[in-house]
Order: C-alpha cells, then sequence, then structure tokens
C-alpha cells in the first residue's frame, strides 16, 4: 500500500474511487434492478420480486418499489389493476402491461431498461418496454414504471394472461434503471 | 479552492481512470484495479463476451464492443480476462478444470473468473448481441452462482441460457453453435 500525503491534489486524485453504500441517484431517481417473475398457479397468475431468476432471494435494491410482501420474496396473485383495484406485493397487470407501484415518476427522465430474462410459455415471444406510464390505479392517477410487452416479431400487444403463460408456466422479466 | 470545497466539489465529479489500462495515477497498485464507481463494494464492468466453436472447441474472447472489437476498459473484475483480440479455446470447468482466459463453459452458462460475490447485491443485466448459430433462439440472464472450480467453491458471475420460447436450457454446445458460428453478449452490472 502506497502512502498519500492529505493533499488537494491526492483527494481529488482518490475520490475518484467511489464506492456508494446508501444508493446511486440521477436527478432524484434512486438506482434500481430486481427480477420479476409472473407465474401461472394452476389457472391464477401470480407474481414476486427477487434478485434474480433463481426466485429465491429478496431484491437489494428495489426499496422504491411500494407495497412488496416482507421478506420481498414472497408470490402473491396477481391484480388487475384499475380505478378500483390496487396493487398488490408492489405490481399488477393490465392487458399487456406490468405496471410497479412506486410514488409519481417524471416522464422525460425516464432512464431505465429491461429484459426478458425468461420464458417458457412455448406460445409467443414477449418483447418488454419499459415505460413510464400515467393511470389510475384504485384512484390515484400518476406516472409510474411499467413494462409493457408486444410480439416480438408482428409488434401486435402480448397480453399477460393464461393464453401466452399457460398453466405451470411463467415468465420473468428484470428492470434496471433508476426510480423516484 | 481550499482542502474542504475541493472534497465536497468533487463529489460532483467524472469518474477517470480507464479500468487498469490507461490510468496515469497507480490507482491499480492502490485499489486493486483502476479508479471507477462502485455500489456496496461492487465496482460498475461492461464487456462483450464472444464464444465460437472450432470443430468440437469453443473459443472465446472479451471486448468492449461487439463490432468493432475495441478492448473493455471496464472489466478489470474478471480475473485473467484478455483484451488483445485473441481468441482462446475455452475449457469445460469444474472442480480440477480451471479458467482460461477468464472464462469457462458448463452446461447452459458461461462462468466468469471473479472473486466471491455477494448473490443477494447481484447488479446485473446482460444482452445477446448476435448469434448466427441458426439453430435455437438464446435467452441469456445473469446471476451470481456458487461452484466448484479447480477446487474453489465460492459465487461467481454466470450467465446462463434457455431456449427464448420454450424455456429448455440452451446449452453451451457445438449443436448450438456449429463450427465457424459464434455468439457475443453483453454483461453490464457492478462485480466485486
Amino acid at each position: 500500500m502506497l502512502w498519500l500525503r492529505k493533499t488537494y491534489r491526492n483527494v481529488t486524485r482518490t475520490l475518484r474511487l467511489v464506492d456508494f453504500r446508501a444508493g446511486v441517484a440521477l436527478d432524484g431517481q434512486k438506482a434500481q434492478t430486481f427480477f420479476v417473475h409472473v407465474k401461472n398457479n394452476a389457472g391464477t397468475l401470480q407474481h414476486g420480486l427477487f434478485v434474480d431468476y433463481n426466485v429465491t432471494l429478496a431484491p437489494a435494491y428495489a426499496d422504491r418499489i411500494i407495497g412488496v410482501i416482507a421478506p420481498g420474496n414472497t408470490y402473491a396473485n396477481t391484480p388487475t389493476v384499475g380505478a378500483g383495484t390496487d396493487f398488490l406485493n408492489g405490481g399488477g397487470i393490465t392487458a399487456n402491461i406490468f405496471v410497479l407501484n412506486t410514488l409519481g415518476q417524471t416522464g422525460n427522465l425516464h432512464f431505465a431498461m429491461a429484459a426478458v430474462e425468461y420464458y417458457d410459455g412455448n406460445v409467443v415471444r414477449p418483447r418488454p418496454i419499459p415505460t413510464f406510464g400515467s393511470r389510475d390505479v384504485n384512484g390515484v392517477t400518476i406516472l409510474r414504471p411499467e413494462i409493457r410487452f408486444i410480439n416480438d416479431m408482428t409488434g401486435a400487444d402480448w397480453t399477460i394472461n393464461t393464453t401466452n403463460i399457460p398453466s405451470g408456466k411463467s415468465i420473468g422479466f428484470r428492470f434496471m434503471g433508476a426510480l423516484a | 479552492m481550499n482542502l474542504a470545497n475541493a472534497e465536497r466539489v468533487d463529489r460532483l465529479f467524472d469518474v477517470r481512470g480507464y479500468g487498469n489500462t490507461r490510468s496515469f495515477f497507480p490507482y491499480h497498485l492502490l485499489y486493486g484495479g483502476g479508479a471507477g464507481y462502485a455500489i456496496d463494494g461492487q465496482k460498475v464492468q461492461t464487456f462483450i463476451a464472444q464464444i465460437g466453436t472450432t470443430g468440437t472447441n469453443h473459443w472465446g474472447r472479451m471486448h468492449g464492443d461487439a463490432w468493432f472489437g475495441y478492448p473493455a476498459s471496464y472489466a478489470d473484475k474478471v480475473i485473467g480476462a484478455k483484451m488483445d483480440g485473441t481468441a482462446t479455446i475455452i475449457p469445460t470447468v469444474g472442480p480440477t478444470v480451471d479458467f482460461v482466459a477468464g472464462m469457462g463453459i458448463t452446461g447452459n452458462s458461461i462462468v466468469f473468473n471473479t472473486a466471491d460475490q455477494n448473490p443477494a447485491a447481484f447488479w446485473g443485466i446482460v444482452s445477446m448481441e448476435y448469434y448466427d448459430g441458426n439453430v435455437a433462439r438464446p435467452r441469456p440472464q445473469a446471476r451470481f452462482v456458487s461452484r466448484d472450480v479447480n477446487g474453489t467453491v465460492r459465487y461467481r458471475l454466470e450467465v446462463s441460457f434457455t431456449d427464448d420460447i420454450t424455456g429448455a436450457a440452451w446449452n453451451v454446445n457445438p449443436t448450438n453453435i456449429p463450427t465457424a458460428r459464434f455468439m457475443e453478449f453483453r454483461f453490464m452490472g457492478v462485480l466485486a
């Protein structure tokens, strides 16, 4: 280990190696990443948030998602959210969209990507599009992160339902980005 | 500008160092790698891994990009990674077989030679950027997996592949990557 005197030049040099222990933020949006698993359990869609495809550990970087059931790696029945139906376990679906329960986001600050990491439905290949969408969920209309799915060839809506995800099958996707 | 102000202002900064290859200041001697951002002790990394086939062997190499093959400047947490563009035969790693050029193959996974990782703090994403095998479409996913490689059991970065519509394991073998064909994928994330 070299010894460094605490001079202006050395401080500016060493600060270039920075370890963020409380999270990284960009314009007030905190960096987040997690794996969302939606499965068809005997005809009922259920979802949970996890670290990864192994679906055992709770996500360490998902604190901007509201209402995730502790300890965070738990499945719950997936609600079809709407004006009179709230989120459960941090999320809900509407047609071809998975909506995440967050505070209000700012549309032009969108900084995120999504990737389907697993799909075994053997029906149609899904392609994910992360967006901030304005939607009334249980009487609250704000911009929230939404993952919109389309047919990866035709661009048609890929609806999150028990047709595209048959019984015993599932889809898993990762969100990586920044959320208010 | 005094020292206190310098510390404050420098927190709004441009982190420089280009991995461990181009820094003027010897960060690699001080910290075991070049300057860079880190999250919970895990340093920001991104690189391309290219895996191809010659006969029954798989060759591999790593790049900064999938098209022009610039060397990756943000891959210093992959131990033994080669950025000189030369392709090396990548082994099937196991309890008695070590990595070569920072990589190994096992089943449907590419294992990267890294320090021990914390599986609960995984922060990464992977995408296919090229595949010309014309057999079955691979869908990649990355995570930290505990595995014995050459007698050392620890959590390392692994990128595993499944068939993108059936979910079946997509093995890294000469069937899925026929001879003279290859695939390339990008990892972007943080590694201890």
